[in-house]
């Protein structure tokens, strides 16, 4: 082997160069999966509908009903006391005016037009076990 | 990468929520000490605990974090320390299981040890995490054997340091929970998640600055903290919960646990050649343990639906905000660990080296020129918080993930032998949107269930983005394989016939299966410096110190 031929291949500059198309080829591969998978990720995102918060009001409630958190509406004012139907104990569904006004006041209140048309429907709670 | 990242965003849409309201729903106590804070009643001591609280449980989840990404960026060190050959197909295993074994542990146990904290009392699990995590440390750097059974023991104590950070990160949300009022609480989490996500990455410059001095010291730096972390836990860390008495899910967990890592060791398997195939998909043990896995794993659900008390709460999916944060939260964790992974690889590889730093220097070059990611995720994470507890998580979650989408298409986009800047703000636009996507999504999450679930969501939350870690990095690797296996072989040849290497020699080098090659090109570059123009060939390939303790085409 000519001297100039293998003082090429032991450069920093030669393996690099060599493997960086086929690498490059690679990354596509790789970068177009992670695309696909954001992608999904952000339609997903965007799926899950407006501002939700958990009603703490129904949980309450529920304490002293020695019942779980069960009243689950997006903006604790449209929906007051909506607990859900699916398994709502007695009693939560029942959430107190009083506590109902403070949970709105506290979380959802300010921003009212941040919740969407999700507050008509009321998403089921989880069941009791 | 995601360990401790635990109940993010807990506090952050009910700020000022519960203050003063003690305990509710089913978690009981937490808050317990906060409450009694919120009324102004308190000794001096009381009034530290919180920040004593804090502090350690930051020690706690960082050097996790730091231990989760310290490897990656070392392995080549640690394969030359054990003189092991990882470019033979079948060590492949060995160095993919040292990396995963880790995320796949913290993954399978965190939900499983934030139940045992609720039962036995969350400190004490917490202490405990930091004793097993400190004896994993200690033993790892003191490797008696070499080549296969060195591998071993690695592989097995790094199991038992993820153990011991799945006990820590499990319960260092809810000691914060306990210690701190609810109007602090998101601040809490917050510095905590900070610091989990920081550890990720300040694990790869450490891990490159210890590794050229000897690969030992990657563990061993861990013992000291360890030490001093289970000292300082078991003397200032109380119990401030009352315990729950609930029941263990051993069939969900077991389940999960053998589920998932049958679906990684197939993963595993399937990169590695198999009959004429350049990978193993084809293989029947592969396919039989994708299957399996994934049979188990829909087995584990049916089993959730019908136990008394699931270590997955199935009908909390029925809550859209929650099943859409968590599928959204899985993926993009699977995308965000195949990436870093994939950037030391392209750095280390190929754009280092062709900007003239030696081979020792590439680790922490790596871990340096990474800098723009953490920076803009730590810049973007915490102000996105403050603005999802005004706008909701929908529009900055989905933005954020458009612009990651958007910096994965401009990465692509990138030649091999980028100009610097041009792939700084390409990391930037990514660590931004990880940052505006992460903090919205977990505190999204966790706002949409019931208080009482608050337990169960946040480790389910944890289960899905470690997971997603863990299933990414055997992802990505045959991506990345799948890429290599259709050009590098023609390519080399041609390279090396193009330089007057001998073509019998050149075809054996080219028909190497990729896997080899890929890491090939870490010993690549040290040949500059250890071979003279007058050495022979073959000879030249084999460097006295090389990344890796035996260069692909030394194997005659």
């Amino acid at each position: 082997m000519p001297p100039a031929d293998a003082h090429a291949l032991v450069s920093t500059s030669f393996f690099p160069q060599l493997i960086s198309g086929a690498f490059h080829h690679g990354l596509v591969i790789v970068f177009t999966a992670a695309i696909l998978m954001t992608l999904i990720s952000a339609f997903a995102s965007l799926l899950r509908g407006g501002r939700y918060v958990h009603d703490e009001a129904g949980a309450t409630a529920s304490l002293a009903s020695a019942g779980a958190a069960q009243g689950s509406v997006p903006d604790a004012r449209s929906g007051s006391g909506a607990a859900s139907g699916s398994g709502a104990a007695s009693g939560s569904g029942a959430a107190s005016g009083s506590a109902s006004v403070s949970a709105s006041d506290e979380v959802t209140g300010p921003y009212p037009s941040e919740v969407d048309g999700q507050s008509g429907p009321v998403i089921p709670a989880p069941g009791v076990r | 990468m995601t360990a401790g990242a635990g109940a993010v965003g807990g506090g952050g849409n009910r700020r000022g929520g519960d203050g003063g309201r003690g305990r509710r729903g089913g978690l009981s106590g937490r808050g317990g000490l906060g409450s009694r804070g919120g009324l102004g009643a308190t000794s001096a001591a009381d009034r530290r605990y919180p920040w004593i609280a804090l502090s350690n449980t930051t020690l706690g989840v960082l050097i996790s974090a730091i231990n989760s990404s310290i490897v990656i960026i070392s392995l080549p060190a640690i394969f030359r320390g054990i003189h092991l050959d990882p470019l033979t197909p079948g060590n492949v295993s060995y160095l993919l299981w040292i990396l995963m074994g880790f995320l796949l542990v913290t993954s399978v146990l965190v939900v499983g040890f934030g139940r045992l904290g609720d039962i036995y009392g969350r400190v004490r699990i917490y202490n405990l995490g930091f004793v097993v995590f400190t004896v994993g440390s200690l033993c790892l750097p003191f490797d008696p054997f070499d080549g296969g059974n060195g591998a071993l023991w690695l592989i097995v104590w790094r199991l038992v340091q993820g153990v011991g950070a799945a006990m820590l990160s499990a319960n260092s949300a809810a000691i914060l929970t306990d210690a701190f009022p609810a109007n602090r609480r998101g601040m809490a989490i917050g510095i905590n998640q900070v610091a989990a996500i920081a550890g990720s990455f300040l694990g790869l410059i450490v891990g490159g600055l210890l590794s050229e001095v000897d690969w030992r010291l990657v563990f061993l730096v861990s013992v000291p903290f360890g030490l001093f972390g289970t000292i300082w836990s078991y003397r200032s860390l109380r119990e401030t919960s009352a315990r729950i008495p609930a029941k263990m899910d051993w069939w969900g967990n077991g389940l999960f646990a053998v589920g998932l890592t049958v679906l990684l060791v197939g993963i595993t398997y399937g990169i590695q050649p198999y009959g004429g195939h350049s990978m193993g998909w084809t293989g029947p043990w592969v396919l039989s343990a994708l299957l399996g896995g994934v049979a188990l794993l829909v087995v584990f659900c049916v089993v959730e639906s019908r136990v008394a008390s699931p270590m997955f709460d199935l009908s909390l999916f029925r809550i859209k905000a929650f099943a859409a944060g968590n599928f959204a939260g899985l993926l993009a964790a699977i995308a965000r660990g195949g990436l870093q992974f994939m950037l030391i690889i392209w750095l280390q590889g190929i754009w280092l080296p062709l900007h003239g730093y030696s081979f020792e220097d590439t680790p922490l070059w790596a871990g340096i020129y990474l800098l723009p990611l953490t920076i803009a995720f730590l810049a973007a994470g915490p102000a996105s918080g403050i603005l999802s507890d005004r706008r909701g998580a929908r529009v900055l979650a989905t933005g954020g993930l458009m612009l990651v989408a958007a910096s994965f298409l401009g990465l692509l986009l990138l030649p091999t032998n980028f100009p610097y800047w041009g792939f700084a703000l390409l990391l930037a636009l990514n660590g931004v949107g990880s940052g505006l996507f992460s903090s919205p999504n977990g505190s999204a999450i966790m706002s949409s269930v019931p208080a009482s679930r608050r337990g169960v969501a946040s480790g389910m939350r944890v289960t899905f983005m470690n997971s997603g870690s863990a299933l990414s990095i055997g992802l990505f690797f045959s991506l990345m394989i799948a890429g290599l296996a259709s050009t590098l072989p023609s390519a080399l040849h041609n390279g090396l016939l193009a330089h007057h290497v001998p073509a019998a020699e050149a075809s054996r080098v080219a028909n190497l299966p990729p896997v080899g090659s890929l890491f090939a090109r870490s010993s690549a570059t040290t040949r500059s410096r250890t071979c003279s123009a007058r050495t022979r060939w073959p000879r030249c390939r084999r460097p006295t110190r090389t990344r890796w303790s035996r260069p692909v085409s030394s194997r005659n």
